[in-house]
């Protein structure tokens, strides 16, 4: 339930709820990490709107009235939630607090109207740790805003890349937000191809799932892979957007193919693994590659094509798959990227007749919650949506590829995912407000002893 | 069994003088069959009637010849008329392009307050919105003059700045200019105003909050950004200019006697160089979205408009209006033998949709 927060100018000292939520014995207010003394009355007459006095939602710092969520503690009224988006690359300009990325932010926060609630955008220079409290970018009917609120109840991670991420600031902060304060990060890191293999191929229900991998690339490896899959991929473990990817495949010779830096497809040939390995590792540092079996994907008008299943957890906290797009490699392509030339299509798009479609709907999501159940598991942080690239063998069989914590949006370009556009922005924030209900209302159950 | 990919541009066709004339883009005509003819696309320029028919002119060394043309796989609309669009005869076109398989962008002329209902649905938009209604008669007159200085009344067909109101509160009451005639009249009370306006406003109008625009020696700036889709809803921005109304004038468009200026020279003269490319950077991106979001939300098909900005004297940018039918004044090419942005943009785009359906 969402209720319109209303600042009365002429109470003082005091909120009030509506008798539906049922308040008792408490004594203070809450937003963010803020808390203040009140009194806590009830009323009838409220349905869908709380009243806090002026002084009280300035001691809280609370920004503007809004639409919130309220939940309720033996001692508090908590108010929000208030959701901090973690960035970097702020720029000077109020106007374009993120440059290039304002607007992909501004879309993301708009849905903040339909979720309840207050989100705005951070960094690490932005918290005042002596008072507890942060600068946030919020976006508002009226632009980008800047006001100064309490920490907030739960932080989402959307760091851009991986080199920001390691930096100390950010692991400091990350850090005493969560041990010292007790917020909860979701996202809080990229995944490491290597290390998302080791966790799930512990897990039965999602091996089949997995194409064979690696994490020695060596001659013995290359010779054994290709003797039995005839065809592997090389790739950096921390690899994005399908960059240092090798294809090997196994004919008369070693066949290698890769782009090179000014983005041309090479194909070399060589005698032997040993020459592939000596070649490889001239370019490269390969302990910080993995070796990963190819599988020949499902074909449309003769070019292969793989899946992106993007899945995020909801209002419930519960995974449910948010968009699926196909993606057709391009001519002579190593990889399905679309910087490589690959083009985004739906499903209704590749499969004509319905009732296949339904079967590859089912299937591919089926893989997807149960690969990000199965995930979960796994993993020590908190995960709020994952883009899975899926791929189907020629017998139809659906395998892994990659599990991306920061998935790429350009399959949103595609008119037809506009729906699921909105819908991937809208989650993560629905994930937050059940979040930082967990938080406030039952934190044992976030923070495991 | 491989038929040749075929483009048209539907227009006005002016025959009765010797040589045919395609009106004001006539010129853009011809680096449109250029850059086809390079891209080995056959190209022609028809009328819905003459298209019916199976008849175009395609652009040879002598000029623009008449002959019978296949049906094309893609046609972008660029009849100015809307009368035409809304025609029996326009319908019969829609009816043959899809019998065929063909395509067409832009679907039809998009009035100013479809576009602002558009534009209103997506939040995140808001902030670069003026707030603007359906012109209702006094009411909405007396809401929109109260919450603001100044009011502008638009008809919501109008063009190249044509048939706009200008309200404004000065100590003579309430001051009315019109764009296109020097006469400004001062009205005491509302009811004057109201019924003046009654008898002046014979179409559509919408109503929205004035706003105070940068200026140059006081003549206020906006800026056209012409923006072309390259495929799905990605789109770029292919030409960007400001344009400076001339004195004592309120609106910017060319048409009106404006001039054209580089984007950079007019932020720089506003801006510091840091501030001045967030700005510019912020402009486009603002056209693009703008773009995206109407060609995602309006029936038929887009690919290129025509967006209208302007920047307040606070700094914040607003969307002014779009274009579904742009000047192809805003954007000329470097010289006179070469292809500007714009052509080569409708011709690739062009291509990306036929090879998306191969």
């Amino acid at each position: 339930m969402i209720y319109t927060l209303i600042i009365d100018e002429q109470q003082t000292n005091t909120v009030i709820l509506p008798a539906t939520l049922q308040a008792s014995r408490q004594t203070s207010a809450a937003f963010g990490s803020l808390v203040t003394p009140c009194r806590v009355i009830s009323s009838p007459r409220l349905t869908d709107r709380v009243i806090v006095a002026h002084d009280v939602a300035r001691c809280l710092s609370i920004p503007f009235a809004a639409d919130v969520h309220v939940f309720l503690t033996d001692e508090a009224v908590h108010f929000g939630p208030l959701v901090g988006i973690l960035t970097a690359g702020f720029t000077k300009s109020l106007n374009r607090p993120v440059g290039s990325r304002s607007f992909f932010f501004a879309k993301l926060l708009a849905q903040e109207k339909q979720v309840g609630g207050f989100a705005f955008l951070f960094s690490a220079p932005h918290i005042d740790w002596e008072n507890g409290m942060t600068n946030g970018y919020f976006y508002t009917e009226r632009g980008w805003e800047r006001h100064t609120v309490p920490l907030p109840n739960v932080v989402y991670n959307r760091l851009p890349n991986r080199r920001v991420e390691k930096e100390e600031t950010f692991q400091t902060m990350t850090k005493t937000l969560q041990t010292t304060y007790g917020i909860p990060i979701f996202n809080g890191c990229f995944f490491n191809k290597w290390d998302i293999y080791r966790r799930l191929s512990a897990h039965p229900k999602a091996q089949p799932y997995l194409p064979a991998t690696s994490a020695h690339v060596t001659q013995h490896t290359i010779e054994q892979f290709l003797a039995r899959y005839r065809e592997a991929y090389i790739k950096p473990a921390d690899g994005s957007l399908g960059r240092g990817i090798y294809h090997l495949a196994k004919k008369n010779a070693y066949e290698c193919r890769f782009r090179d830096e000014s983005g041309e497809i090479q194909t070399v040939l060589f005698p032997t693994a040993m020459a592939v390995w000596h070649h490889l590792l001239a370019h490269t540092p390969l302990h910080r590659y993995v070796i990963q079996q190819a599988v020949p994907l499902l074909a449309v008008n003769g070019r292969p094509a793989d899946f992106r299943v993007h899945v995020n957890k909801n209002e419930h906290g519960i995974w449910q798959v948010s968009a699926i797009a196909a993606k057709i490699a391009g001519k002579q392509s190593i990889t399905t990227h679309m910087n490589s030339g690959g083009i985004v299509k739906t499903l209704e798009e590749i499969f004509l007749d319905a009732a296949e479609r339904e079967i590859m709907l089912a299937r591919l999501s089926d893989a997807a919650l149960t690969l990000s159940r199965c995930l979960d598991e796994a993993s020590e942080t908190l995960i709020g949506e994952i883009g899975f690239d899926l791929g189907v063998d020629q017998q139809g069989r659906i395998w892994m590829f990659e599990a991306n914590s920061k998935p790429g949006r350009s399959i949103f370009k595609h008119p037809k995912l506009k729906d699921a556009d909105e819908r991937t922005a809208r989650l993560p924030l629905a994930y937050a407000v059940h979040l930082s209900k967990t938080a406030i209302t039952e934190p044992e159950a976030l923070w495991p002893c | 069994m491989s038929k040749q990919r075929t483009m048209a541009v539907l227009t006005e066709i002016n025959e009765t003088s010797e040589r045919a004339a395609f009106g004001s883009i006539h010129h853009f005509c011809e680096e449109l069959a250029a850059y086809a003819r390079k891209r080995g696309l056959f190209f022609y320029v028809s009328s819905p009637a003459l298209y019916l028919e199976g008849v175009g002119y395609q652009w040879t060394e002598s000029g623009w010849g008449k002959r019978d043309v296949p049906s094309a796989n893609v046609v972008y609309n660029r009849l100015h008329s809307r009368k035409l669009e809304r025609s029996p005869l326009f319908a019969e076109l829609l009816a043959r392009l899809a019998e065929e398989n063909g395509m067409m962008f832009n679907h039809r002329f998009l009035h100013k307050w479809e576009v602002h209902c558009h534009f209103e649905r997506h939040e995140y938009l808001h902030p670069y919105l003026p707030k603007t209604a359906l012109w209702s008669g006094q009411h909405t007159l007396e809401s929109f003059l109260d919450a603001f200085p100044s009011v502008f009344l638009k008809p919501i067909y109008g063009s190249q700045g044509r048939g706009i109101f200008r309200l404004q509160h000065s100590d003579d009451g309430i001051c009315l200019r019109h764009s296109t005639s020097a006469s400004t009249a001062a009205y005491r009370s509302m009811d004057a105003l109201a019924s003046a306006l009654r008898q002046q406003i014979r179409t559509p109008m919408i109503i929205q909050q004035g706003l105070e625009l940068r200026t140059l020696d006081g003549r206020p700036v906006d800026f056209r950004l012409l923006c072309h889709r390259v495929r799905h809803n990605d789109w770029r921005v292919t030409s960007a200019v400001a344009r400076i109304a001339p004195p004592d004038q309120f609106v910017a468009n060319l048409a009106r006697g404006g001039e054209l200026m580089a984007v950079n020279d007019v932020l720089r003269k506003w801006h510091t160089r840091a501030d001045a490319f967030q700005q510019k950077q912020l402009l486009k991106e603002i056209a693009l979205e703008s773009a995206a979001v109407l060609a995602s939300e309006a029936e038929g098909l887009y690919g290129e408009f025509g967006v209208d900005l302007a920047i307040d004297i606070h700094g914040q940018p607003w969307i002014i209006e779009v274009n579904t039918k742009p000047s192809k004044r805003t954007d000329m090419a470097a010289s006179y033998q070469s292809v500007r942005p714009s052509a080569k943009a409708i011709i690739d785009y062009s291509l990306t949709l036929m090879e998306e359906k191969e």
